[in-house]
């Protein structure tokens, strides 16, 4: 509750202090703005890109239209190689014996999309403007995690997994909000967004593993591979609204 | 509770209520006030204008802008900057113990005393360089501006840890029962990790000088980065047990084992990150 009553006075106090400078503005119409980034603001003051995770971009074009491009781009990698020893030393017989083993563990992640947006303003002219935008977004994910501990030696320890895909996905965003161009190359906007996409993942999984069991009291040792490669496909929606802040340059 | 300190108790809640908005009424009123004068005063920095700068992560939480430790900008001619910030991190703590565990038979007056003894030794190192040329593209109250630069660093740690229990409990009174025989020591174990990381940072933002002097920033950053480790663990005890193994079998009695790890490996990353900073310039000419 305390919480509460103290961001409305912060936003208050924020409000005011744009609105002073939106008085002393005297160019915050769009038409004059060319180009913009544009953050997405969170818990208070807090910046995120506004469309995809890397950086989002807006090119006014006059005439009430505007185009927008979000970029996301991740790109994880780690691999680790390890020797591994166990040594077990006996003391009351005089035994050691030890195990060796190669442990590897390989992890990569790629993940790539792009959003563009065709953005159309119901009254260029006026300071608080009204727009409603679309446009195709398409991505791809690739992801291949692997690891392994093997000994030269047969042992039920000796493990081999391998999990591999590939997602790519397409579809379209629409998206409904209001700019308020509070300073001269500054504006807020409050927007509805709509996402839903299309994707086909291909996957591929195979687990190796040592076992033994005793025939005619002789230990024997198997090797099994349990493997498949599947093909997914499914249809995704979801919606959000954000808030955020263009900066023109 | 007294009316008085009802009252009192109140009055401090009320302090504490209110003080975060009182501080905020102080930031944001001046900046009202002066808000008239922005377009009359001379916004941006004389070239050879150094800066502080600082990441606002939240309301009143403020942080180091580039690297965890500082972070500095020095402005040159031709709308060129230079930032630099730095991560230093040095962490030592080291702890013994010893434990004096007591069970008493009351019925058959019988005590077992074990002695514990316990030690931790945790050490680490972390550094980090960030040196960025800022290219400043309109140089105005609003300031465009791109970055490139270079992030190098490493980090060191390390930890040992080891827990003794004397060898057998030993019993002060009769022993009147076979008392079961306890593990003698538990893992001892270490673990030591070096890693070094080099990588490339790229940034687009703007900076809007509200005041000559103070400016907010909002900067687009990319980090691509490349690392290389070293990693060791290990760890040994004793004790007592059955070992089913196929080359002991039923071997029954004390043994000690140990496990070392020595792996090296490498990863790179690209990582996006979005800041919302504040920069306070000092050392100007006029």
């Amino acid at each position: 509750m305390k919480q509460k009553r103290l961001v409305k006075l912060v936003m208050i106090f924020l409000f005011c202090f744009t609105a002073l400078h939106a008085q002393d503005s005297t160019e915050t119409l769009m038409n004059n703005r060319q180009r913009a980034l544009e953050f997405k603001l969170s818990n208070l003051i807090s910046l995120n890109s506004f469309q995809g995770n890397t950086i989002s971009y807006k090119k006014y074009c006059g005439d009430g239209r505007a185009y927008r491009l979000g970029l996301t781009m991740g790109i994880n990698g780690n691999t680790i190689n390890a020797d591994k020893k166990y040594t077990y030393d006996c003391q009351d017989i005089d035994s050691i014996y030890s195990e060796l083993y190669d442990d590897e563990d390989v992890a990569t992640d790629v993940s790539f999309n792009i959003y563009l947006q065709r953005l159309r303003y119901f009254n260029p002219d006026s300071r608080f403007q009204s727009f409603y935008g679309y446009g195709p977004m398409i991505g791809y994910t690739y992801s291949n995690d692997q690891d392994k501990m093997w000994s030269d030696e047969p042992s039920s320890n000796n493990t081999k997994r391998v999990l591999k895909y590939n997602d790519y996905f397409i579809g379209a965003t629409i998206s409904l909000g209001v700019e308020w161009f509070c300073l001269k190359n500054i504006s807020l906007l409050a927007e509805y967004n709509s996402y839903f996409y299309f994707a086909y993942r291909d996957e591929d999984y195979s687990y190796t593993r040592m076992y033994s069991t005793n025939i005619d009291n002789e230990k024997v040792w198997f090797k099994s591979i349990n493997s498949y490669t599947q093909i997914k496909r499914f249809f995704n929606y979801y919606d959000y609204v954000k808030l955020g802040v263009a900066i023109q340059f | 509770m007294t009316r008085k300190q009802k009252y009192s108790n109140s009055e401090n809640y009320c302090c504490r209520k209110y003080t975060p908005v009182f501080f905020l009424i102080s930031l944001i009123f001046p900046m009202i006030i002066s808000a008239g004068s922005f377009q009359t005063a001379k916004m941006k920095p004389d070239s050879g204008s150094s800066a502080l700068e600082f990441q606002i992560n939240g309301l009143l939480n403020i942080s180091s802008y580039q690297g965890g430790t500082i972070s500095y900008k020095k402005k040159f001619k031709n709308n060129n900057a230079l930032r630099l910030g730095l991560t230093f991190d040095k962490y030592n703590n080291y702890s013994e113990n010893d434990y004096l565990t007591e069970i008493q038979y009351s019925d058959i007056d019988t005590s077992v005393i074990s002695l514990s003894f316990s030690s931790y030794d945790y050490r680490r190192i972390n550094l980090a360089v960030y040196t960025q040329y800022l290219s400043i593209i309109r140089q105005e109250k609003y300031s465009t501006f791109l970055g490139i630069g270079l992030i190098t660093g490493i980090n060191v740690y390390y930890q040992d840890q080891d827990y003794v229990r004397n060898s057998q409990p030993f019993i002060v009174s009769n022993d009147r029962f076979n008392l079961p025989r306890v593990s003698t020591r538990l893992p001892f174990s270490n673990v030591t990790y070096n890693s070094y990381f080099l990588g490339l940072l790229l940034s687009a933002g703007f900076e809007w000088f509200y005041r000559p002097n103070i400016s907010l920033t909002a900067e687009y950053n990319s980090r691509i980065q490349y690392g290389h480790y070293f990693d060791g663990d290990g760890y040994d005890g004793d004790g007592y047990m059955v070992i089913r193994k196929n080359r002991i079998d039923n071997y029954q009695g004390t043994y000690d084992y140990s496990m070392t790890t020595i792996a090296s490996g490498y990863y790179y990353s690209v990582i996006p990150s979005v800041k919302l900073g504040m920069s306070i310039y000092f050392n100007r000419t006029h």
